[in-house]
C-alpha cells in the first residue's frame, strides 16, 4: 500500500475554488455584497470551512434570529454532511470554475437538509461514518481497538488539514488483515435525482479473484451498461474523487486509495451530457 | 451471526410476526417495500402516533440490565422495563388541546451492523418538522442525564437510508452489545424462540415515546 502513497497525498491536497453569493432576495442592506471567494479542500465538509462566509454575509441580511446558513447550487440545496468533493462531482462536474454557490439564511429546506447545530455535529457524523466503514471492513475490530485519543486525532487531522497526523491513524483502518482484502467494501453510490445506494459488496470473489469497479457498477447501477433502455443516448460517467477511474480498477485498491477521510468510497454517477 | 445481531431473513420473518399481531390488536404497523429484492430495502412503518406537547413517557422501575463502559466512554444502554402501559391521563391542565406532535416511526435493517435501526420524525400541527431539542423533551428524564454526554452520538438527525429524507435515528452501533445478553438469557432459560425485533423495540422504543403493548410479548412463544 505504501507504493501508491503519492495518490493519497494528491487527493488530500485537492482544492476547489468556490464563489459564494448571498441570495438576492435576502439582501437587506443598501449595497449588494461582493461575492466571497474561497479555495476549499475537496476532502472536507462545508460547515468546517464556511465560517468566514457566514460572518461576511450575515451583516447584509436581516438575520436577527440566528437562522442556519445553507448553500444552494442551481436550485439544489447542498447536503453539508457530504464531503465537498462529492457534492461538486455529483452536481457540478461540468461547470466552469470557480464553482458558484448561493448562500441562504432563510427558508431552511427542512424536508431535504439535515440541520448542522455546530462542528460537534460534523465530528459526530464523520466518526459515525468511520465506524460504519470499519464495521464493514473489519467487523469494527480496528476502530473499537483504538483509544479515544486516536479517534480524536483522525478528526483533528481532517479539521486542521494535517495529512500526516490523519494518516498516522488512518493507515490502520486501511490494513487488510489476514485475508488480503476487506470483508465488505464501504461505498455509497450517488445519482443526482435519487437517494444514495449502499449495499454489501465483497472485494473478492469466492474463488479469490479481485473484483473490479466495473463489477460493482454492474451490480449496483446496471443501467450504466444497459444500452437497451430507452434512454440509450444518455451515457454515464463514473466519477470518484473528481476522476473517472478505469472500470478494470480493483475495488480493494480504490477503497484503500480513493476513499474520502470517512473511509467510504463515494461514487458519483453523472450524465455525460 | 455475530452475537446480538440478526440476519435480513430473520428480520423479515419477525417483522411478519409483528405485523400479524399488530393487525390483530389494531396497532397500526405497516410494511413498506421500496427495493423489493434488496436486504434493507423494505421496512416497518407506524404513522400518526399523536403525543401532546409536554407529555413525557413515564418509564417505571427502570432496571439497568447491563452496563459496560468501553474505551470511548459511551455507556451501553440496556434496560428492562416494567411493561405497564404509560399513564396517558396525566396531561398537565395548562396545555392547550391543539398542541401536539404527530410521530412517525420506521424500523429498518442495517446491512452494515446486522441489527434493526429505529428512525422517526415528529411533525407539529402545521406540518412543519420538530427540532432535535423538541424531540429531546419527550425522552424520559431518567435517560436524559445519562445520554446528555452522548447526545450527539446517540440520537441524531440522519438521512433515511432508503427514502433519503431527514429523520431522527437511534444510533445502531451499540445495539448488538445491548441485545446480546438478552438473547443469551433467553437461550439459557430455554424459553424457546424469542422475537429479537420485539425485544429490541420494547427496549429502545420508550426512549423516544414508542411503546409496545404488553401483548407483543406473546409473539416469540407462538410456534
Amino acid at each position: 500500500m505504501a507504493d501508491d502513497r503519492e495518490v493519497l497525498r494528491e487527493l488530500w491536497d485537492g482544492r476547489l475554488p468556490i464563489k459564494f453569493n448571498l441570495a438576492a432576495d435576502e439582501v437587506s442592506s443598501m449595497e449588494h455584497p461582493e461575492p466571497c471567494y474561497l479555495l476549499v479542500p475537496r476532502q472536507s465538509y462545508f460547515p468546517l470551512v464556511a465560517d468566514k462566509v457566514q460572518r461576511y454575509f450575515l451583516k447584509y441580511t436581516a438575520n436577527s434570529q440566528g437562522e442556519e446558513m445553507w448553500l444552494e447550487y442551481e436550485g439544489q440545496p447542498l447536503k453539508w454532511h457530504y464531503p465537498i468533493g462529492v457534492l461538486f462531482d455529483l452536481f457540478a462536474s461540468s461547470t466552469m470554475l470557480p464553482w458558484s454557490l448561493v448562500v441562504h439564511f432563510q427558508k431552511f429546506p427542512e424536508d431535504e437538509l439535515l440541520h448542522c447545530p455546530g462542528k460537534d455535529a460534523v465530528e459526530s457524523h464523520f466518526m459515525s461514518s468511520v465506524k460504519e466503514a470499519d464495521t464493514l471492513k473489519h467487523r469494527g475490530q480496528v476502530i473499537n481497538g483504538m483509544q479515544k485519543k486516536d479517534h480524536k486525532q483522525l478528526w483533528m487531522g481532517l479539521q486542521n488539514d494535517k495529512f500526516d497526523q490523519f494518516w498516522a491513524i488512518n493507515r490502520r483502518l486501511m490494513e487488510h488483515g489476514e485475508e488480503n482484502c476487506f470483508k465488505h467494501l464501504p461505498f455509497r453510490l450517488y445519482q443526482s435525482d435519487k437517494p444514495c445506494v449502499q449495499r454489501l459488496f465483497r472485494p473478492i470473489t469466492e474463488e479469490g479473484e479481485q473484483r473490479l469497479l466495473g463489477d460493482l457498477v454492474r451490480e449496483v447501477a446496471p443501467q450504466v451498461f444497459n444500452t437497451e433502455v430507452e434512454d440509450a443516448s444518455r451515457s454515464w460517467k463514473v466519477v470518484i474523487q473528481g476522476v473517472e477511474p478505469p472500470m478494470e480498477t480493483p475495488v480493494q485498491w480504490l477503497s484503500e486509495h480513493f476513499s474520502y477521510p470517512d473511509n467510504f468510497l463515494h461514487i458519483c454517477l453523472v450524465s455525460s451530457q | 451471526m455475530a452475537a446480538g445481531t440478526l440476519t435480513w431473513c430473520r428480520f423479515k420473518d419477525e417483522a411478519s410476526q409483528l405485523l400479524r399481531h399488530s393487525d390483530r390488536i389494531k396497532d397500526g404497523w405497516e410494511w413498506t417495500e421500496v427495493e423489493e429484492d434488496q436486504a434493507g430495502g423494505s421496512f416497518l412503518v407506524k404513522k400518526d402516533v399523536i403525543r401532546p406537547v409536554g407529555e413525557r413517557v413515564d418509564v417505571k422501575d427502570c432496571v439497568p440490565l447491563e452496563e459496560a463502559e468501553d474505551e470511548d466512554n459511551s455507556d451501553v444502554l440496556g434496560v428492562e422495563y416494567n411493561m405497564e402501559e404509560a399513564d396517558t391521563n396525566t396531561v398537565p391542565c395548562e396545555l392547550k388541546e391543539t398542541e401536539y406532535y404527530r410521530y412517525q416511526y420506521h424500523v429498518l435493517y442495517s446491512t452494515s451492523y446486522s441489527v434493526p435501526v429505529l428512525y422517526f420524525i415528529a411533525s407539529r400541527p402545521d406540518g412543519s418538522l420538530a427540532s432535535l431539542d423538541e424531540v429531546w423533551s419527550i425522552v424520559p428524564g431518567s435517560f436524559q442525564s445519562r445520554l446528555q454526554d452522548d447526545r450527539w452520538t446517540f440520537l441524531t438527525q440522519q438521512e433515511h437510508p432508503v427514502l433519503g429524507c431527514p429523520m431522527f435515528q437511534l444510533h445502531p452501533c451499540h445495539t448488538a452489545t445491548m441485545m446480546q445478553p438478552l438473547m443469551q438469557e433467553t437461550q439459557d432459560k430455554d424459553r424457546g424462540s424469542c422475537n429479537y425485533l420485539v425485544s429490541w423495540l420494547s427496549s429502545v422504543g420508550p426512549v423516544v415515546g414508542l411503546n409496545l403493548p404488553l401483548s407483543y410479548a406473546q409473539i416469540g412463544h407462538v410456534t
